[in-house]
C-alpha cells in the first residue's frame, strides 16, 4: 500500500500521472533503457547490476538489448519515430554529437553536479567524451584503449626483450621478426574498422591531436601534407612486407588468432582483445602483452586512441527522475563499475574503482591512458558517420593496394567536401 | 515394353553421369556452409580460434546445445516467432486466395490495373516505409507487441500471394466454375469447394515460402519489438554476440535449431512444392 502511495506521488510529480491515473503512476517506478551490450557475459553482468539498482531504489529497469551493429539502425528509427527509451547506450564522439544536434538528448549538467561526478569520472574521459555544445550529455560507462598487442613468446624467441618506443626501434623490431620468418603485424580489416587504428595513430604521432581534431571536424583537408605523410609512413610498412598478406580477407578475431598461434607477432587492437584471448585460455602478461604505439616525432604530445561507451538520456524521457538515478548509479557505484569492467573487458571511467579487479595487462592499459596527454576517439567515432563510411572504405582499399594512396586521398577529400558542405 | 536384350544393347552414355557428378559437386558446395555451422556448433570457441573449424571433432562436444537449451529466452524467442509466423502465413494466404480468385475469375473494369498495383508492392524496399509504420504503430500503442509484425507480414505477403493464387486459379477451367454455378452453387461455394481443393499445390508453395520468410525475418522485429520477451529467434541469434565478443559455437547451435521448423515445413510440403512452383508460372 505504501508503495502504491509512493508510486502515485511520484507519478503526480512527473506531471502526467493525474491525467491517466494508476497506469502512469505505476510507470513512475520504472525506467526504460536500450543498449548494445549483448552476449552472454554482458547480459548477465547487466542483469546483476540492474537488479542491485532495483533493490536499492525500488525502480524497475525495463531493458531492450540489441546487437551492436543493428542497434545503430534500431535506435535511429526509434528517434525518428519519437519513441526513444529513457536511457540508451551510445558511442561518445561524433555519433553522440549527431543525436545532440538532432535535439534527441537532454543535458545532464544538474545530475552531474548533484552527484559530484567530477570527483568520480577520470578527467581525461570527462573532458573528451561527455560534453557537447558546452553542455554535458553523456555518462561514460566503460572505455577501451587501442595498443600494440603481441605474443610474448614470439617476441622472446626472436630475441626482442625491449619493446620499441621510437619509430626507428619499431622498424628494427619489425625487421628482426621478418628476418626470423615471422609475419610482424597481423591485421584483419575485413570489416574495415580494424585498419582505422593505424591511420589514427600515425596521424596523431606525426601531425598531433590538434590537427587530427580539425581533420575529423572537416576543418582540414585529406590532401594536406600531414595526411599524405601519415599515409606514406603506413605505405612504407606495407611495402617492406611487415603486414600479413590479404588483410581484407580476415576479421579482427582471425588476426588475433594469428598472433595467439605465433604465426604473427603483433596486432594493433583495442583492449577487448584481452577478453577474447582470455576466453580462449591465454594468460594476460604471460602469453600476451602490449606496448604503446611508438613515438614518431618526440615534440608531439602523446595521445591514446580508443572508444568510450556512454549512456545518454533522451530529450523526452518519460521517467526523468529515475533515469537520472540510474545514470548516476551506473557510473558512480563502484561494485557496478567493477562488475562491468570484468565482464566486458573494459576499463572503468570511475577513478575510485579498485585496481585489483584488472589483469596486469589491463592495469598497464589504465596507466597508459592516465599518463597520456590526450584521449582521442578512433576514426569512426571521431568523425561524422557519413565521413567515417568514406574514410573506412579508403583504409580497406589502401590495404588492398597501398600504391594509389594519393589518389585515394583525393577521392576522400571530394567526399569530405560533400559531407561537410565546404 | 522393353526386352532384356534391348536393355543390354543400350550404349553407355557419359552425359547423364557427367551431369550427375556436376549436381553432386554443386549439392556439396551448397551444403558446405551448413556443414560448417554444424561443425562449429560442436566445438568450443577456443578450438575454433585455434583454426580447428573444418576438422572433424574427435569428441562429441555438446555444451553449445546445452547452453542454448538452458537459456530461458530461447524458448520465448521460438514461441514468439511461431506466434508471428503462423498467423502471418495464414493471413497473407487467405488474402491472396480472395484477391487472386477475384482477379482470375471475376474480372471487372480496371481489375488488371489494380492487380498490377498490388503486385508492384513486391518491388519497393521495405526500408522506405520503416519510419511511417513505426509512427503509426507508436500512435496505436502497439509497439513492443507481436501485433505489428503480424500485420506487416500479412500486408507484405499480399502481393506474392495474390500473384501466385491468381495465376493458379487462371489454370482452373472456367467450365468447372460454370458447371457448379449451374448446379446452384454460389461464388463462395465455388471457391471453397472447387477452387481451393484443386489448388493445394499452390497453397503448399505459398505456405512454405511465407513461413520461411516470416520465420527468417530480421528487420521488422528489430524495429517493432523492444523488450527481450517480445524478440524473435533471428534477433536472439544476433544477440548471442557481444559488443566485442563472438559466440560461433553457441550461435551455430541456435542457428541449426532455428532452421528446423522451416526444414520441417518444407519436408512436409515438398511433394507439392516443385509442382506448384511450375504450375502457377506458365499461365500469366
Amino acid at each position: 500500500m505504501l508503495r502504491i502511495l509512493r508510486s502515485a506521488g511520484l507519478g503526480a510529480l512527473v506531471g502526467t500521472g493525474l491525467a491517466f491515473g494508476g497506469g502512469v503512476a505505476l510507470a513512475a517506478d520504472e525506467v526504460t533503457i536500450s543498449h548494445y551490450f549483448t552476449g552472454e557475459l554482458g547480459r548477465e553482468g547487466l542483469e546483476e547490476i540492474f537488479s542491485r539498482f532495483s533493490s536499492e531504489t525500488g525502480v524497475t529497469v525495463k531493458e531492450s538489448p540489441i546487437g551492436h551493429e543493428d542497434f545503430k539502425t534500431g535506435i535511429l528509427v526509434r528517434a525518428a519515430g519519437g519513441n526513444l527509451p529513457d536511457i540508451f547506450s551510445y558511442w561518445a564522439g561524433a555519433r553522440t554529437q549527431f543525436v545532440v544536434d538532432a535535439g534527441n538528448l537532454q543535458p545532464i549538467d544538474a545530475m552531474w553536479a548533484a552527484n559530484n561526478l567530477d570527483d568520480v569520472v577520470s578527467k581525461s574521459i570527462a573532458d573528451g567524451a561527455t560534453r557537447y555544445n558546452d553542455k554535458r550529455y553523456l555518462v561514460p560507462f566503460g572505455y577501451h584503449y587501442a595498443g600494440m598487442f603481441y605474443n610474448t613468446k614470439v617476441m622472446a624467441d626472436a630475441g626482442i626483450t625491449e619493446m620499441p618506443e621510437t619509430w626507428d626501434e619499431f622498424l628494427a623490431t619489425l625487421q628482426t621478426l621478418k628476418d626470423k620468418g615471422i609475419t610482424p603485424i597481423a591485421l584483419g580489416s575485413k570489416d574495415r574498422w580494424p585498419a582505422q587504428f593505424w591511420f589514427d595513430y600515425l596521424l596523431l604521432r606525426t601531425a598531433g591531436p590538434d590537427y587530427r581534431a580539425k581533420l575529423m571536424a572537416g576543418e582540414a583537408s585529406y590532401t594536406d601534407d600531414q595526411v599524405k605523410a601519415a599515409m606514406g609512413l603506413w605505405k612504407s610498412l606495407t611495402d617492406a612486407g611487415y603486414f600479413a598478406e590479404n588483410a581484407n580477407a580476415s576479421g579482427w578475431t582471425d588476426a588475433s588468432d594469428k598472433v595467439a598461434s605465433g604465426e604473427a607477432a603483433m596486432t594493433l587492437m583495442g583492449t577487448w582483445i584481452t577478453g577474447y584471448w582470455n576466453g580462449n585460455g591465454l594468460k594476460p602478461g604471460v602469453d600476451y602483452d602490449f606496448f604503446e604505439f611508438p613515438t614518431v616525432d618526440a615534440s608531439i604530445p602523446n595521445a591514446v586512441v580508443g572508444p568510450v561507451d556512454g549512456l545518454v538520456m533522451s530529450a523526452k524521457a518519460a521517467n526523468q527522475a529515475n533515469a537520472e538515478k540510474l545514470l548516476a548509479f551506473l557510473v558512480s557505484d563502484q561494485k557496478a563499475q567493477a562488475k562491468w569492467s570484468q565482464v566486458q573487458g573494459a576499463l572503468s571511467p570511475n577513478v575510485k574503482v579498485d585496481e585489483s579487479i584488472y589483469t596486469p595487462v589491463m592495469k598497464r592499459a589504465l596507466e597508459t591512458v592516465a599518463n597520456a596527454e590526450a584521449f582521442a576517439f578512433n576514426y569512426d567515432l571521431a568523425t561524422t558517420p557519413p565521413m567515417a563510411e568514406i574514410g573506412l572504405s579508403m583504409f580497406a582499399r589502401f590495404m588492398d593496394d597501398p600504391s594509389g594512396y594519393e589518389a585515394y586521398l583525393q577521392e576522400v577529400e571530394e567526399g569530405a567536401q560533400d559531407v561537410f558542405e565546404k | 515394353m522393353t526386352s532384356p536384350a534391348m536393355k543390354k544393347s543400350r550404349a553407355f552414355s557419359p552425359w547423364p553421369a557427367a551431369v550427375f557428378i556436376c549436381l553432386v559437386v554443386l549439392a556439396l558446395l551448397f551444403l558446405a556452409p551448413t556443414f560448417g555451422v554444424l561443425l562449429a556448433a560442436m566445438k568450443s570457441t577456443g578450438d575454433i580460434a585455434a583454426g580447428q573449424l573444418w576438422s572433424i571433432p574427435t569428441t562429441l562436444f555438446l555444451d553449445n546445445f546445452r547452453e542454448v537449451l538452458a537459456n530461458p529466452s530461447v524458448k520465448i524467442y521460438f514461441l514468439n516467432t511461431f506466434l508471428v509466423a503462423v498467423p502471418g502465413t495464414f493471413g497473407s494466404i487467405l488474402m491472396g486466395i480472395l484477391a487472386g480468385y477475384v482477379f482470375a475469375k471475376l474480372p471487372f473494369r480496371g481489375s488488371n490495373l489494380l492487380f498490377l498495383a498490388i503486385v508492384s508492392g513486391m518491388f519497393f524496399p521495405p526500408q522506405i516505409i520503416l519510419i511511417p509504420l513505426f509512427r503509426i504503430f507508436n500512435a496505436l500503442g502497439i509497439l513492443d507487441t507481436l501485433w505489428p509484425l503480424i500485420i506487416v507480414h500479412i500486408a507484405m505477403g499480399i502481393p506474392i500471394c495474390t500473384l501466385l493464387m491468381r495465376n493458379f486459379f487462371a489454370t482452373v477451367p472456367n467450365a468447372l466454375r460454370e458447371a457448379a454455378i449451374l448446379e446452384g452453387a454460389n461464388e463462395w461455394q465455388v471457391l471453397t469447394r472447387i477452387a481451393i481443393p484443386v489448388s493445394l499445390p499452390a497453397l503448399a508453395v505459398l505456405a512454405t515460402l511465407q513461413f520461411t520468410w516470416i520465420w527468417n525475418d530480421f528487420l521488422w522485429p528489430l524495429i517493432f519489438t523492444q523488450s527481450d520477451e517480445k524478440r524473435t529467434i533471428m534477433l536472439g541469434l544476433v544477440n548471442l554476440n557481444g559488443q566485442y565478443s563472438v559466440a560461433w559455437g553457441v550461435q551455430g547451435a541456435l542457428a541449426l535449431m532455428a532452421s528446423l521448423p522451416t526444414l520441417i515445413i518444407f519436408l512436409f510440403f515438398q511433394r507439392f512444392f516443385i509442382r506448384g512452383m511450375t504450375m502457377g508460372a506458365v499461365k500469366g
